[in-house]
């Protein structure tokens, strides 16, 4: 019965106060100082990446910068050594390797050089002149200089501690002797005054001694570096390694845009507009890479001379032309997250579109002389431009909620051959506004 | 939310992934809410015990074993992380034997019935010894000597903090049944003051008038 009672009290809390977690709403302002909490914590962990990012970074421009000034010195004195040849080959290997690390220089950029190093190493190969230039073996070999002294230094400061102990002995037998055998103050002044002295050529010494230390601790300095930045590219791998394995995120946007369309330069641009969807797939934390298709109405403006059509080629020069094209814009992009946090995410992007020209009309403009009237062009489905545009983009994302976010996209166009009947540079850039939704991972069967 | 979110939302949070971070913080926010509310002494105490013991479930979050219930462990850990905050203040107790004075009379608990709000906050007026004790005995339901073991006293404490914290609650429970009608009667007390002296008002200024 007591136990019964007791009970009672006690019940009545654990019935209260359990399955409360419906009663209990959310805060931001909790999550807010436990992200406080959260940075804290990583800080750490965030300024060692931060360092590693930097470092590599910084090696590569380092890579890149010699290499660029080997290279161009080989291209101005072409009797040069092999060595050096092969020394700025290792090196632009090096440089490929960190491009293919942080992927943000593409491939083809590389390609002219080792090509003219190929080049450059044919040239090498023949019977070397007698002035080599020293300079190339000293890149060889960095390290010699710095170690020939060390050759002659041990001895020098094996002797100055020697020295040092003879005197530091001297000093106290001196002191110690005088101490005992005379007790008159005018002694002890003396031997103060020569210990004194003493004391003045141990630390000359001991100062030249250090000098010669310091000289030597400079190599194994660099060596630390070189080792430092090797770490860094490995955990830079490892870092890369983990986040592949991160499951692909799935989002679509929708997205409108307007934006200038010219030829040739933006002097004369008209404002077309975009609709489109975008499907992007994020592979790792910082590597998207989206496609999708766009309803693009792109009015512009030409001059005959930027418009070479073969189809249409009257005795008279129009004046101008005007052209209105519908265009489907297949992109195929990547881009990289340079920023992430908190809502907001900046990325940049680049890849290329393919244009189906659905519809494109022209209207051609002579002078009032010739006395022609307009004449109006509408050519259908005719026209295709497979990966021939040249897309950059930049990406604001500024999320809502955990499915939705804004997007501001700003984007430029490019083309590499030329678009539509004409064959004309139309060049495009603008402003897109959207809504990404953000799937997750949730059309992923489970 | 299924297991398999749930297991999601765990991998991203191994990568460090904020949002998941976030998603899990708000899908178990309630739920360790009302653990850390029990032990502490009012909200903002609980979330700050709360924040620190998701920390926990962040950076040790590479050591729960996926074998076993996910919300469990959070609730092991949220608990674990209160007895700690107030573990300096856990050996207050009453120092004589309790054994006899544990028989108190519950058969006089109102049998109305009490909502969360009104419980948590009897709770919370606990002091922090009785608090914990009370917490782990009767609605985790520990034994007196896990309890001793866990906070690091003596059974007998925890026995006289148990029984100090039951006394002071069933005060609380008794006393709540009259608290509204106290307060009405000041209400009227205020009303009729106020009647009288805005009629004696109109009674002055007529007099005035005339």
């Amino acid at each position: 019965m007591k136990e019964k009672s007791e009970n009672k009290l006690d019940q009545l809390f654990k019935d209260g106060v359990s399955g409360s977690e419906d009663h209990i709403a959310f805060r931001e302002e909790d999550w807010e100082s436990m992200e406080q909490l959260l940075d804290g914590k990583s800080n750490k962990k965030a300024i060692l990446f931060r360092i590693i990012y930097y470092a590599s970074g910084i090696a590569a421009l380092l890579l890149l910068a010699i290499g660029l000034y080997l290279y161009n010195k080989e291209k101005t004195d072409p009797t040069n050594t092999n060595l050096q040849s092969k020394n700025t080959k290792n090196q632009l290997k090096k440089d490929s390797g960190q491009n293919d690390h942080t992927g943000k220089i593409p491939a083809a950029k590389l390609q002219p050089q080792q090509e003219s190093l190929g080049s450059n190493n044919t040239q090498s190969q023949t019977p070397l002149p007698l002035t080599t230039p020293a300079k190339g073996r000293k890149h060889q070999y960095p390290g010699i200089i710095p170690f020939k002294g060390y050759d002659s230094l041990p001895m020098d400061t094996v002797a100055a501690r020697a020295d040092n102990l003879m005197a530091g002995k001297t000093i106290k037998d001196k002191a110690v002797n005088l101490a005992t055998n005379n007790a008159l103050a005018n002694n002890k002044a003396q031997t103060k005054n020569t210990a004194a002295v003493d004391t003045v050529l141990d630390k000359n010494k001991i100062a030249s001694a250090n000098n010669g230390v310091k000289n030597n601790t400079v190599i194994p300095d660099t060596i630390t570096q070189k080792a430092a930045a090797k770490e860094a590219k490995k955990q830079l791998a490892a870092v890369k390694a983990s986040a592949v394995k991160n499951r692909p995120q799935f989002s679509i946007s929708v997205l409108a845009a307007s934006d200038a369309n010219a030829v040739n330069s933006f002097n004369h641009s008209q404002t077309g507009t975009n609709y489109g969807i975008q499907f992007s797939v994020r592979l790792t934390r910082k590597l998207i890479i989206s496609t999708g298709a766009a309803y693009a109405i792109k009015p512009y403006s030409a001059s005959s001379g930027s418009y070479n059509s073969s189809s249409y080629n009257p005795s008279i020069v129009p004046t101008n032309i005007q052209a209105n094209c519908k265009v489907l814009d297949i992109p195929l992009n990547v881009s990289y997250q340079l920023y992430s946090k908190g809502n907001n995410a900046i990325a940049l992007g680049t890849g290329l579109s393919s244009y189906f020209m659905l519809k494109e009309n022209y209207r051609f403009d002579y002078s009032a002389e010739s006395g022609w009237k307009p004449y109006n062009l509408e050519i259908r489905n005719q026209n295709t431009h497979l990966f021939s545009v040249i897309n950059i983009n930049a990406n604001y994302q500024r999320r809502i909620n955990s499915k939705f976010s804004l997007v501001v996209q700003p984007y430029m166009k490019l083309p590499v051959t030329g678009i539509g009947n004409g064959r004309v540079d139309l060049k495009s850039t603008g402003v897109a506004l959207g809504v990404n939704w953000n799937i997750g991972s949730a059309l992923r069967p489970k | 939310m299924g297991e398999a979110e749930l297991q999601e939302l765990i991998a991203g949070c191994l990568q460090h992934n904020r949002k998941d971070q976030k998603m899990l913080y708000k899908a178990f926010y309630g739920f360790s809410m009302s653990i850390c509310l029990r032990y502490a002494g009012n909200r903002y105490e609980a979330s700050e015990i709360m924040n620190q013991g998701f920390l926990k479930v962040f950076t040790n979050l590479q050591k729960y074993d996926t074998g076993r219930p996910f919300i469990a462990w959070v609730g092991r850990i949220m608990m674990n992380t209160s007895v700690d905050y107030y573990r300096s203040n856990l050996k207050l107790s009453l120092n004589d034997d309790l054994d006899a004075a544990e028989d108190i009379g519950h058969n006089d608990l109102p049998d109305q019935k009490l909502n969360y709000d009104d419980l948590i906050g009897m709770i919370q007026q606990l002091p922090n010894a009785y608090r914990t004790v009370f917490n782990l005995f009767a609605i985790e339901g520990f034994s007196h000597e896990e309890i001793a073991t866990q906070l690091g006293i003596s059974t007998g404490t925890s026995k006289s903090n148990l029984f100090k914290a039951r006394e002071k609650l069933k005060n609380m429970v008794i006393n709540s049944g009259r608290l509204p009608d106290a307060n009405s009667g000041d209400s009227q007390h205020n009303i009729v003051a106020i009647g009288a002296i805005s009629i004696s008002m109109s009674v002055l200024i007529e007099l005035i008038i005339k």
